[in-house]
């Protein structure tokens, strides 16, 4: 199996995390990371940093305002419909 | 493209169309059950303010409902609720001045250079609500307005929305290639700037 460099890794980690890549090479990164500290930091600070950004962006609309957009929504078609 | 919340039980997004053209209010119900949070999350994500947010979810829907029956179905219902949200909210920042500071390029050299910067120190792994803390999402609030928008929004529907790379490059109009290069280099821009944080996590201080 070829060796990687660190380099590498980063460049496929994003496939290599979607489990998108061909066998041999996701084992070949997957067996450096395991023997690379710098590597796994790598991963795992990666990892983190989708999870802070999805937690960041968790966000649900104001209250109401649903039932706001529907009430235009049918008021708007309404309209149409009487010219 | 699949709907994004099939399952059994539920209609196709494109039947909920015909069916609301055909009179069955409920079917509008049901499409803003699935999309309302999703596009505000979207709007909201890009725009960074929750009023301008409002305006254009409102904005979207109202078009989007006004031009139903012109929906062709040559891409799914989905993908062209996420245009119309799209275009509209990228029209809302047009309308503000300032917004996005880093250029596509400066953003592709932090391949590079994050090899360079990430250090290679003792590494122990801390339980997962260590991470959510009130400073790391600051840190990454702020990052987040550093971004490109066409990062963010890339961002926003393949980490927390959920959407396959094929989908987000049909919604986008760009190659799966583009999508994941522009996704792996804006986590990569986020997880630079949170570097001290992670350092601190990591080694302890």
């Amino acid at each position: 199996m070829r060796k990687l460099t660190c380099k590498e890794v980063l460049q496929h980690l994003a496939e290599y995390l979607e489990q998108e890549l061909a066998p041999e090479l996701h084992q070949a990164i997957q067996s450096h990371i395991e023997k690379c500290p710098f590597c796994q930091r790598l991963v795992e600070s990666y990892k983190r940093t989708i999870a802070l950004f999805k937690k960041a962006n968790h966000i649900e609309p104001p209250k109401g305002s649903k039932e706001r957009l529907k009430k235009r929504i049918i008021d708007q078609l309404a309209k149409q419909t009487d010219v | 493209m699949r709907d994004i919340n099939s399952n059994s039980k539920q209609l196709p997004d494109e039947k909920l169309v015909e069916r609301f053209l055909e009179g069955d209010k409920s079917a509008l119900d049901e499409l803003l059950q699935r999309y309302h949070s999703r596009v505000y999350r979207l709007a909201y994500g890009i725009l960074r303010n929750p009023q301008d947010a409002e305006e254009v979810i409102q904005e979207v829907f109202l078009r989007v409902f006004q031009k139903l029956d012109s929906f062709k179905g040559e891409s799914s219902f989905s993908s062209w609720l996420y245009r119309v949200a799209i275009n509209t909210t990228y029209m809302k920042l047009r309308d503000r001045k300032g917004v996005s500071t880093f250029s596509f390029d400066q953003v592709g050299k932090l391949l590079d250079e994050e090899m360079i910067k990430s250090g290679s120190g003792e590494w122990v792994a801390r339980p997962d609500d260590e991470l959510l803390t009130e400073e790391a999402l600051r840190i990454i609030s702020e990052a987040i307005d550093q971004l490109p928008d066409d990062f963010k929004t890339v961002l926003i529907l393949r980490d927390v929305e959920g959407l396959s790379t094929d989908e987000v490059a049909e919604i986008l109009g760009l190659t799966p290639a583009a999508v994941k290069s522009r996704l792996h280099r804006a986590r990569l821009f986020l997880r630079d700037k949170l570097e001290d944080f992670y350092k601190q996590l990591f080694e302890g201080g």
